[in-house]
C-alpha cells in the first residue's frame, strides 16, 4: 500500500479513484458517522474546498481507495478561514508553510483491523512526507475531541486554537500542529516500513492535452455535484480523444 | 453557537478562561511530574469552585462499568463511599457519558432528564461530603472503552458554554498528559524485539558462562545465593528458555553477554 499525491497536475490519471474517494467520504461521513449536513443524493461528498487548489493524499492498495485526506494551502480559501472562523480564538493561521488538513478518512470498518491500522499510520506518515516535499511547517484543521489523544499518540503536538465547540454529532476544536519530520522514522518503525510511503505520479502529458485537461478539470469542478459521474465520463472521453 | 457565547452575560467568572486553558495545554505537554500536573490543574479549577477532579476508566470496551481511578485529586471520603457502596453500577450520570462527547453537569442532568430516585440519592450522598455540583467529561477511546474526567464542586458550577468548553479542554489535555507521564501512550519508537535483561541478570549469566556455581556467583557479586537463583530464573523467563545452558546460548546470540 502506498499513498498517492493527487492534485490538479496529475488528477486525470486518477479519475476513477477520485470518484471512489468522494464516494467513500460520503459513506463514512454521512452513512456511518451521521453527518447529515453532508448528505448528497449522488452519494458523493464534495464541498466548496474540493477545488484545483486541493491536494489529496489517497492510500491505494490493489487498485482500491483505502483512505484519504485533503490538504489545502491556507492562502487559498479553506475551511477554518471561510467556514468556521469562530472556532479560532484570534486570527486563523495563514501563510506559506501552513496547510489545512481536512476530510480525513482513516479506513473503513468493513476492512480488517490490520488494514485499517496500516491505513491510519500510512496516512499520517504521508502527511509528513508531503510536508517535507513542500516545506510545510504547520498543519491546521478541526479535530474531534475523541481523536486528539490518538493524534498525540501518533506523535503530533496538537495545539488548540480555540475552545471545543459542540456540533451535531460530536465535539471538536480548531488546532494547529507543527510538522516534526523526525516523527517519520518513528512512525515507519512502528508500522514496520523502511521505505517512502508517498508516491507522486508525474503528470506525463504533452502540452496540448494538458491544456485540455486543465479546462476539463475546471469543468468537473464547477458542474453541480449530481452530474459529476456524467461529467467524469465526458471528461474521460475527452481525454481519450486528446491523447491519441 | 457564537451568538450564544456573545449574549450570555454572566459566564465569565474568570476573564481569560481560554488564555488560561491554552497556557495549561502548552505547559502540560512537557510536564513530567504527575504531582505538578495535579497541582497546576487544581489551582486553575479552584477558581471555578471545583475542589476535586479525577481521571477514571469508566467503562470497559464491552461497556461494563469499571470506575477505576487513574489519577487526580479526589475527595477521599466520597471516593471511598462511592467505591464501597458500588455506586458506579447505579450512576446514571456516568452512564450518560456513553452516549455523548459533550460535558454533562450534574445540575444540567437534573434539569434535562427524569432523575431516578437512586440517582437522586447519589447526589444527596455526595452533598454529605460537601459536593453540591459536578461535571463529567467523557473521553471515548477508539477501542470502545470510556474514560472520563469527573469534577466535583462545592457550589454550583458555571454553566455557560464557554466555561464548560474550557473545562472540557482541560480535561482532554489533562488525560493526555497523565497517560504520557504514566507511559501508557504508546512509546513513539517500537521497542527492539530482542529480550532485555537487567544488568544483574546479565552479570549472573556471564558468570554461569564462566562455569561458576550459584554459591560462587553469590560470593563474587556479594549477593545471597537465593537472589542469584532469582536473577537466573528471571533471565530464563525473559529469554523464553527452559535451562540455564540455553539461557547462556540465547544471551550470547542476542549480544547480551559476551562469549
Amino acid at each position: 500500500m502506498r499513498v498517492h499525491v493527487v492534485n490538479s497536475g496529475n488528477r486525470r490519471q486518477y479519475l476513477d479513484l477520485i470518484e471512489e474517494m468522494h464516494r467513500q467520504r460520503h459513506r463514512i461521513f454521512v452513512d456511518l458517522m451521521g453527518w447529515k449536513a453532508l448528505e448528497s443524493p449522488d452519494k458523493l461528498d464534495i464541498d466548496e474546498f474540493d477545488t484545483p487548489a486541493a491536494t489529496y493524499l489517497i492510500a491505494i492498495e490493489d487498485g482500491q481507495v483505502r483512505g484519504s485526506l485533503r490538504l489545502v494551502p491556507t492562502w487559498r480559501p479553506n475551511m477554518l478561514k471561510n467556514l468556521f472562523p469562530e472556532y479560532v480564538d484570534g486570527a486563523v493561521p495563514e501563510g506559506p508553510g501552513i496547510w489545512e488538513w481536512t476530510r480525513h478518512i482513516p479506513g473503513d470498518p468493513q476492512w480488517s483491523k490490520e488494514t485499517n491500522n496500516k491505513v491510519r499510520f500510512l496516512l499520517h506518515i504521508a502527511v509528513l512526507e508531503f510536508a517535507a516535499s513542500r516545506d510545510i511547517q504547520t498543519v491546521t484543521g478541526i479535530v474531534d475531541t475523541r481523536i486528539v489523544a490518538r493524534m498525540e499518540d501518533l506523535g503530533w503536538n496538537v495545539i488548540p486554537l480555540g475552545l471545543p465547540v459542540q456540533y451535531g454529532e460530536g465535539c471538536a476544536f480548531a488546532f494547529k500542529a507543527p510538522v516534526n519530520l523526525a516523527n517519520i522514522e518513528d512512525l515507519r518503525q512502528r508500522i514496520g516500513r523502511d521505505d517512502s510511503i508517498l508516491l507522486e505520479m508525474p503528470r506525463g502529458l504533452n502540452a496540448q492535452s494538458e491544456v485540455l485537461t486543465r479546462h476539463a478539470v475546471e469543468m468537473v469542478m464547477s458542474v453541480p455535484t449530481s452530474s459529476l459521474p456524467k461529467a467524469t465520463a465526458a471528461l474521460q472521453g475527452l481525454m481519450g480523444a486528446g491523447d491519441q | 453557537m457564537a451568538d450564544k457565547q456573545a449574549t450570555s452575560s454572566d459566564y465569565l467568572a474568570i476573564p481569560d478562561v481560554a488564555e488560561q486553558v491554552f497556557a495549561f495545554v502548552e505547559w502540560a505537554a512537557s510536564e513530567d511530574s504527575l504531582t505538578e500536573l495535579n497541582d497546576r490543574l487544581d489551582g486553575i479549577l479552584h477558581d471555578f469552585n471545583i475542589d476535586n477532579f479525577i481521571l477514571l476508566e469508566a467503562f470497559s470496551s464491552r461497556r461494563e462499568p469499571r470506575a477505576e481511578f487513574v489519577a487526580g485529586v479526589s475527595n477521599p471520603g466520597w471516593r471511598a463511599h462511592y467505591m464501597d457502596a458500588g455506586l458506579a453500577c447505579h450512576d446514571d450520570v456516568m452512564r450518560a457519558g456513553l452516549e455523548t462527547t459533550a460535558p454533562i453537569t450534574w445540575s444540567g442532568f437534573q434539569s434535562d432528564t427524569i432523575v431516578r430516585s437512586g440517582q437522586r440519592q447519589i447526589f444527596e450522598e455526595a452533598g454529605e461530603f460537601g459536593i453540591r455540583d459536578g461535571a463529567v467529561f467523557p473521553l471515548h477511546e477508539l477501542d470502545g472503552s470510556l474514560s472520563m474526567v469527573s469534577m466535583f464542586a462545592s457550589d454550583r458550577l458555571p454553566h455557560d458554554v464557554k466555561t464548560l468548553a474550557a473545562l472540557h479542554m482541560l480535561a482532554i489535555y489533562y488525560s493526555i498528559a497523565v497517560r504520557r507521564i504514566r507511559g501508557s501512550l504508546k512509546p513513539k519508537v517500537a521497542k527492539p524485539a530482542r529480550p532485555v535483561l537487567t544488568a544483574r541478570q546479565r552479570e549472573c549469566l556471564q558468570w554461569v558462562r564462566a562455569g561458576k556455581s550459584d554459591w560462587e556467583i553469590a560470593k563474587i557479586l556479594g549477593l545471597s545465593q537465593h537472589t542469584v537463583v532469582e536473577h537466573l530464573d528471571q533471565a530464563r523467563k525473559r529469554l523464553g528458555v527452559r535451562t540455564r545452558t540455553q539461557a547462556v546460548i540465547e544471551a550470547i546470540a542476542a549480544g547480551l553477554i559476551h562469549l
